[in-house]
């Protein structure tokens, strides 16, 4: 799963001359929270809806409200736009998406395929392919159980659960509660909750949780 | 997993009386974009980043800059929080969170305990969880490929994998192309890209990328 498989496409620029109130009504419309600043195919820079309200006047400024106003009209995207984009190439890992975001404390970035710009990734899309790998849109029997760090152990569950006829459409491990051990849900569909219970049972693993 | 497992469990909350401009600099100061609003142990409501930033004054007021900065000092968190406050409950699946978060197109929301706040779960959070999900944290083979959409699919081909010596790190399964393929991407250690390739040459469509 690569990143240009799941980001948004095509993109909404906003261009460097486009006063902040314009780009601001724009952002409501399209309901977009950021949008790289493009000027004949290039990009500057990319704002996002904090820069956008941040433009807002200073109160500390000792402008009369007449002067305020004059000014405003003036501010551009260009002015409150961040000059250092991150961007990520539409041909890496999903998962590195969610790690960029989660050091940088963005919430969506540009997708370039070779330096130019073919989507946008953002927290939503992150989201939904979380669902999507977790099987949350379907209905079905959800389990936890615990297993050992060693060889064989997901393969003997699953096929534990495919001998009683359960369909697996999602599978997920984790560091789980205790040492040594991974935490891995899976979402049965195809069998009942007591059916995957008894399957998970014959391999005598841990049962955390099942729904 | 559940909320609980991976929430955050200190939670910066604003007293309702809080000035706008006091609110904000305790966001910056704590990189926070939302905070419940609190008052003798009951949560008020929350307020986020943009709401305190869309409580700037206007810029087509007609006050004067010195009426602004007097007004503004008066404008509380009370007045401009969300009142309707999206809770999740601790033991809830993580992926609900997710479904929680994409719906209601919010970053993050508070963790309560039979109605008591006991954490907070934003979209960093959900993003460490996604790569967690994906095994970014290990070293070994990450394998994408495309098979087809039926029963036993997920056991065969983890079967597949461990008889041959892999050891699984991080697993996902996610819609293809078309409804009668998926897209299955994981990461395993203990086994060569040349004998991953080999193993699962006859089960698979197509492998998209192994790297």
């Amino acid at each position: 799963m690569l990143v240009g498989e799941r980001m948004s496409h095509p993109v909404i620029s906003v261009a460097p001359e486009m006063p902040v109130h314009d780009a601001l009504a724009m952002f409501k419309k399209e309901n977009i929270r950021r949008a790289p600043v493009v000027k004949e195919g290039k990009m500057l820079g990319i704002v996002s809806d904090s820069d956008l309200l941040n433009a807002s006047p200073s109160l500390a400024t000792t402008l009369s409200v007449w002067e305020i106003n004059s000014l405003l009209s003036k501010v551009t995207v260009r002015h409150v736009m961040t000059k250092k984009v991150k961007t990520i190439e539409v041909d890496t890992p999903i998962e590195d998406a969610a790690r960029i975001m989660a050091d940088f404390k963005i919430g969506g970035m540009p997708v370039t395929r070779k330096g130019k710009i073919v989507g946008m990734i953002t927290a939503t899309d992150l989201f939904k392919v979380l669902l999507e790998m977790t099987g949350a849109r379907q209905k079905g029997v959800r389990a936890t159980i615990l297993i050992e760090d060693k060889l064989g152990e997901i393969a003997k569950v699953s096929k534990s659960i495919a001998e009683a006829g359960g369909n697996i459409i999602a599978v997920g491990m984790y560091t789980g509660p205790e040492v040594g051990k991974w935490g891995v849900t899976f979402k049965v569909l195809g069998i009942k909750k007591e059916a995957v219970k008894a399957a998970l049972n014959k391999t005598g693993k841990k049962l955390v949780d099942i729904r | 997993m559940l909320v609980d497992e991976r929430m955050s469990h200190k939670v910066i909350s604003v007293p309702p009386e809080m000035s706008v401009p006091e609110a904000l600099a305790l966001f910056r100061k704590n990189q926070l974009r939302r905070a419940p609003v609190m008052k003798d142990g009951k949560m008020l409501g929350i307020v986020s980043e943009t709401d305190l930033l869309n409580a700037s004054p206007s810029p087509v007021s007609t006050l004067s800059v010195w009426e602004m900065n007097y007004l503004m000092s008066k404008v509380t968190v009370k007045q401009v929080m969300t009142k309707k406050v999206i809770t999740i409950e601790v033991g809830t699946p993580i992926e609900d969170a997710a479904h929680i978060m994409v719906d209601a197109r919010i970053g993050g929301m508070p963790v309560t305990r039979a109605g008591k706040i006991v954490g907070i779960i934003t979209e960093t959070d959900l993003f460490k969880i996604f790569m967690e999900l994906m095994g970014t944290h290990e070293k070994g083979v990450r394998v994408s490929v495309l098979a087809d959409d039926k029963p036993g699919q997920i056991a065969r081909i983890s079967r597949l994998i461990s008889d041959a010596g892999g050891n699984f790190l991080g697993f996902g399964s996610f819609a293809g192309p078309d409804p009668s393929l998926m897209n299955v991407t994981f990461k395993v250690t203990g086994i060569k890209k040349e004998d991953i390739k080999k193993v699962l040459g006859k089960e698979v469509k197509k492998i998209l990328d192994i790297r």
